[in-house]
């Protein structure tokens, strides 16, 4: 793990990092390759990804209008909210 | 009479023949907490005036003269990361505290058709990212057999809520062995049901193909009743199981004559501390003593399994825990721009183990190791699974410890590494799907409980109850109680 690749995936993630905890995430890695390595002697050539051990259906909703939640009780725990709407910091310079 | 030691179905015939009542029940639950928890610190909320009420519920239908469910009254915790609407649900993170829920999960909303009394929501490792519950952003749980222990994690709150009569019983989640590890350290019974057999619906996501909500309870008797009530299709669960759930409590014979048990020679020798492989052989040797035919078998991939966990819950629990940006609920850093807001968030909200699996799983799932890390590890997966199956073709159930020591001490999370290997034995039954259960058996040189595993295939719960129930019915070893004084 590099510290480039490590600034990529803190990029990726929105995740900022002090310097301690990026020398702390670089030994993890260090040490997690050993034990990562050892998939690598296991010949997978013919076997099948399994993402999920069952089949997954897709849940679809009944094609009927419905408001099980109100706004407000949705809006409920929201960090801040405007007339309905959830306000963030300014987006564009 | 101390009503808290007492198991669900002692409890349930008391209260139907109304020797007591379950206000007079909760009650004597809430004292002890009141007592007790500033020690153990199992619970993160404790909702009191909810349990009374619920509790003045039931003694209203039996006043009434109504039927009531065997979960009824009965005083319970949750894991802090199943939604409960209305009350707080943390995950036991920074991230979600002060979050309160639009909905109840699945799994809650069945218990509350049955009656149920909830104490509270219990500690846990934040996002369920952890063996020990030391990694809780709140507080650390104790092991109530001894304070110097960890009480397991990552349901670290769950089990010692149950060991020290805190709670009759819990739900916890595992996804690499979050119930059983921690069952198995507290001295209690704990299942992880079959993925799919119970709805995964409210529960807060760590790894999605992995997770599944399950009882830790006081006996076998008792976690079957749970399983009962809990289990069962749900269309809000695109991964939920449509099978035709059996009555759980028919299992409980006590009989294993003719019973195939295979003990997989991969789970003994090094690595896994001599009394705990000293029990495993003695309820192996017990199993066959009352009728089953136990023999060596071999899982070749076993040492596979923890390398391919560690790369497939990381990469699912980095998607899943992207949601948290601050926007619509939980923590917001205050930031100048949105972009700022995010990483400030997500700084200050994640502890260090969460930002851990999350670098690690964004790492596997990134362009250029996709290949080699993500993609190998669902193969070996695959892998492992199969093991699995060729045992089952031979094998009712199989015999292995739960975790390869005894609870550990606390203060030992500076290497997460070593940490991981406690769920070694738990986590390739997570791969596969299948159920395992967890039974107390005995204790080590030290006092400490012991928990023996049990797995089997695919909606095999009734096996693994019948093997359980026979142990449990037929030594002393297996409703253990720790030492008032020590931990608690």
């Amino acid at each position: 793990m590099e510290r480039d690749v490590l600034r990529r995936l803190c990029l990726l993630n929105q995740l900022s990092l002090t310097e301690t905890q990026k020398d702390d995430v670089i030994n993890f890695f260090a040490e997690r390759d050993a034990d990562t390595a050892t998939l690598e002697a296991i010949d997978t050539e013919n076997v099948e990804r399994m993402v999920h051990v069952m089949p997954v259906l897709t849940v679809v909703r009944e094609d009927k209008a419905s408001q099980p939640f109100s706004r407000e009780d949705l809006q409920a725990g929201a960090p801040e909210t405007d007339e309905g709407y959830w306000c963030v910091p300014r987006v564009l310079e | 009479m101390t009503l808290s030691r007492l198991t669900i179905h002692e409890l349930h015939d008391l209260l139907v023949s109304k020797e007591i009542s379950a206000t007079e029940l909760v009650q004597e639950h809430l004292d002890r907490i009141q007592a007790l928890d500033g020690n153990v610190k199992s619970y993160i909320t404790v909702t009191g005036d909810l349990a009374r009420k619920q509790a003045k519920a039931v003694d209203a239908k039996l006043a009434a003269g109504e039927t009531i469910g065997m979960l009824a009254g009965i005083p319970m915790a949750v894991k802090d990361n199943m939604c409960t609407e209305g009350i707080p649900t943390t995950c036991a993170s920074r991230m979600l505290e002060g979050f309160k829920p639009q909905y109840s999960a699945t799994v809650v909303e069945k218990l509350k058709a049955e009656d149920f009394v909830m104490l509270g929501k219990v500690n846990m490792d934040e996002f369920a990212m952890g063996s020990t519950t030391e990694n809780s952003a709140f507080f650390a749980t104790q092991n109530p057999w001894n304070a110097d222990c960890v009480p397991g994690g990552s349901s670290g709150g769950s089990a010692a809520s149950v060991a020290a009569d805190l709670a009759v019983y819990s739900l916890g989640s595992d996804t690499g062995g979050s119930i059983r590890q921690p069952a198995s350290f507290c001295g209690i019974v704990g299942l992880k049901p079959t993925y799919g057999a119970v709805s995964r619906f409210g529960l807060i996501a760590f790894a999605s193909s992995l997770d599944q909500i399950g009882p830790l309870a006081k006996d076998v008797t008792d976690t079957a009743l749970i399983l009962n009530a809990i289990t069962g299709y749900d269309k809000k669960d695109s991964t939920s199981a449509d099978y035709n759930y059996p009555d759980y409590t028919a299992a409980l014979t006590g009989d294993v004559k003719g019973m195939r048990i295979g003990l997989p020679k991969e789970y003994l020798g090094e690595g896994i501390d001599p009394d705990v492989e000293a029990q495993v052989r003695a309820a192996a040797a017990k199993l066959e003593e009352l009728g089953a035919h136990v023999e060596e078998c071999s899982l070749p991939y076993t040492r596979y399994a923890m390398p391919a966990y560690y790369l497939i819950a990381p990469a699912e629990a980095s998607s899943n825990l992207g949601r948290y940006d601050g926007v619509r609920y939980g923590l917001r850093a205050p930031a100048e721009d949105v972009a700022g807001m995010f990483c400030d968030t997500r700084k200050k909200g994640f502890g260090p183990e969460v930002k851990r699996r999350i670098m690690l799983g964004t790492y596997a799932l990134s362009s250029g190791y996709y290949d080699a890390y993500y993609l190998k590890a669902l193969k070996v997966r695959n892998l492992i699974k199969q093991d699995y199956d060729r045992a089952f073709e031979q094998y009712d159930c199989l015999i292995t410890p739960t975790a390869p020591t005894t609870a550990l001490r606390k203060g030992n999370n500076q290497d997460p590494l070593a940490l991981y290997k406690s769920d070694i034995c738990t986590i390739p039954t997570n791969l596969a799907g299948i159920p395992g259960l967890s039974l107390p058996y005995g204790t080590d040189r030290n006092g400490m409980p012991i928990g023996v595993q049990l797995s089997g295939k695919a909606f095999a719960e009734p096996a693994l109850l019948r093997a359980a129930y026979a142990l449990e019915q037929n030594t002393n070893l297996t409703r253990l109680k720790p030492n008032q004084g020590k931990g608690l």
